[in-house]
């Protein structure tokens, strides 16, 4: 017997008392039992009124039908609409906010969401690069606040360091780009874009750094000159990315010489930058008396770091002859050496500072025997 | 107008307390009920007096304002809790459907099956059913003889949808087996 017979005649079953079909007179007798039953319980005072007619019942089945396939949709849909609303000003409102504030952290999460649904690499350059620049903002709005030097030197460190983090991330994706076999036109275009706005944000963190009271200056160098580090690194890395396609059509090799040239010229004014500042403490310091050991030791690491700012200053004149030799890749290389050592003198001069050195004292104004960079 | 409107506005009826409605309500369902709980207690007396007892539990039910989404998977219900109630009280006086009681009310059935039934292709279908256990057994009827859907049946047997077909589904196999011995 197949599915169908077998329902078939299951179906057939409903007829047959011996299938449970009752039987007529009970059914009669039971009914009559049944309504003297709960006739009762239908006369007690607190039964409600029994309609006449079937309008009130219509009216309450449609607007049943109403409620639940009309109204509570509606109102789902106005829950959702309104939940939107309120998401999307939470996220404007934390668009505005700066590190310490308490929406800060949906600011940051947004972000998060929006890196989560970019999938190619040289959009999540782009897109990291917008936040590098809002990082910047969040730094430029730190140093304006009205506070104490102390809460505001925090400030300046806490963002300053999340400028280095939101920098690094760039960098890191320059770098998957750069270890694909040949990066694409689109990937070229953010790393030119990346390359341009690493310049701009180094001079405008440099900016801000010398425009800072001399003890916050002090509390924050380490943090300053990180990002200005990170920064100068995913330049250098941004480069390379679009030197890689040399020769291929995607970039002509006069704009790469502008721009590797661009590259050098910073550096070489980070270099007179950090020089002057070792002449200014050379000539300015107690090194010349050299009463005690400790300024003689002084002296000696002073005079360190001026070979070695020299030194940076000659690897960049080689990064020039590479140029000239349309030779991009070792010219980049030779510009980031020289960019490191110049970054590496600079954190040396501000632990100096930092340290308190007898060196930094400004109590002798005679000429310094230490060879002086002009 | 359709059946649906029809039974939507006796509903209506019955949750204002109107006696007249529930009058109607009985006509539709007695029939169904009785034979719900005779499949489950095989005995014409006992399931009489169960239908009566379900009827006047639905309307008790109705009359403390209790919330049913569902009368149609209710009534089932308030008959299932009687018959589990039905059979509680006799296993008190040390009374099962295995006993020799159960075994007389089987021998009865079997009478009346000799009286009823010509066809023996029917008659092997009852006694197959007969043969299964409870729950394949209460989704059949529900299912073919009572035409409930598969949610009215999920409510009724408190199960997930998906469980009451899956359950529906090896009744039907098990069914089949029984009948082919």
């Amino acid at each position: 017997m197949d599915n169908s017979q077998l329902i078939k005649n299951l179906k057939a079953l409903k007829g047959l008392e011996a299938a449970g079909r009752p039987q007529e007179s009970w059914v009669l007798k039971n009914k009559e039992i049944l309504r003297s039953q709960i006739a009762p319980l239908c006369l007690r005072e607190d039964r409600e009124e029994v309609f006449e007619g079937n309008a009130v019942y219509y009216w309450q089945y449609f607007s049943g039908i109403f409620r639940n396939r009309v109204l509570k949709p509606a109102m789902a849909v106005a829950l959702v609409i309104m939940a939107m609303i309120g998401y999307s000003a939470t996220i404007t409102v934390a668009d505005s906010s700066i590190p310490g504030d308490a929406l800060y952290s949906v600011k940051t999460a947004s972000e998060k969401v929006q890196m989560a649904f970019t999938f190619s690499d040289d959009k999540k350059v782009q897109l990291q690069m917008g936040f590098v620049s809002r990082r910047m903002d969040e730094l430029q709005q730190v140093v304006r606040l009205p506070e104490s030097d102390q809460k505001k030197a925090q400030k300046i460190a806490t963002a300053a360091k999340n400028v280095t983090s939101s920098v690094q991330s760039v960098k890191d994706n320059l770098n998957k780009i750069n270890a694909a076999f040949s990066p694409t036109p689109s990937a070229v275009e953010a790393a030119k874009e990346v390359d341009s706005k690493t310049l701009a944000i180094k001079q405008e963190i440099n900016a801000i750094n010398q425009n800072l009271s001399s003890g916050i200056k002090e509390a924050v160098s380490v943090d300053i000159n990180q990002a200005m580090n990170s920064t100068d690194e995913t330049g250098a890395s941004a480069l390379s990315v679009i030197a890689k396609t040399s020769g291929s059509g995607i970039i002509s090799d006069a704009e790469l010489a502008n721009l590797v040239a661009e590259r050098i010229k910073t550096t070489e004014q980070q270099i007179v930058f950090v020089a002057g500042e070792l002449n200014q403490m050379a000539a300015s310091s107690t090194v010349l008396v050299a009463t005690s050991t400790a300024s003689v030791n002084a002296s000696s690491t002073l005079q360190n770091l001026i070979a070695e700012i020299g030194r940076a200053q000659q690897i960049l004149e080689t990064a020039k002859d590479f140029l000239d030799q349309k030779d991009f890749n070792s010219a980049i290389q030779k510009i980031q050496e020289s960019g490191t050592i110049a970054n590496q003198v600079k954190e040396k001069l501000n632990l100096m500072i930092m340290m308190n050195s007898p060196i930094i004292q400004p109590e002798v104004n005679e000429t310094s025997t230490i060879p002086l960079i002009k | 107008m359709n059946n649906r409107l029809t039974q939507k506005i006796l509903f209506l009826k019955i949750r204002n307390q109107d006696p007249e409605a529930y009058s109607q309500f009985y006509d539709l369902y007695v029939s169904r009920i009785y034979r719900f709980v005779f499949f489950k207690v095989n005995s014409v007396q006992d399931a009489q007096d169960l239908t009566s007892e379900t009827f006047l539990k639905f309307w008790q039910y109705i009359r403390e304002g209790r919330l049913i989404k569902n009368p149609n998977a209710f009534i089932y219900m308030v008959a299932r809790n009687a018959v589990v109630d039905f059979y509680r009280s006799r296993t008190r006086e040390n009374c099962s459907l295995e006993s020799p009681e159960a075994n007389h009310l089987l021998d009865e059935k079997a009478d009346l099956l000799k009286q009823q039934i010509a066809d023996s292709e029917i008659k092997d279908l009852l006694s197959g059913l007969n043969n299964l256990k409870d729950e394949y057994k209460e989704i059949i009827v529900l299912r073919f003889l009572d035409e409930l859907s598969i949610s009215e049946i999920a409510a009724v047997l408190k199960k997930p949808k998906g469980a009451a077909r899956v359950l529906l589904h090896r009744a039907l196999k098990a069914l089949k087996e029984s009948i082919n011995g």
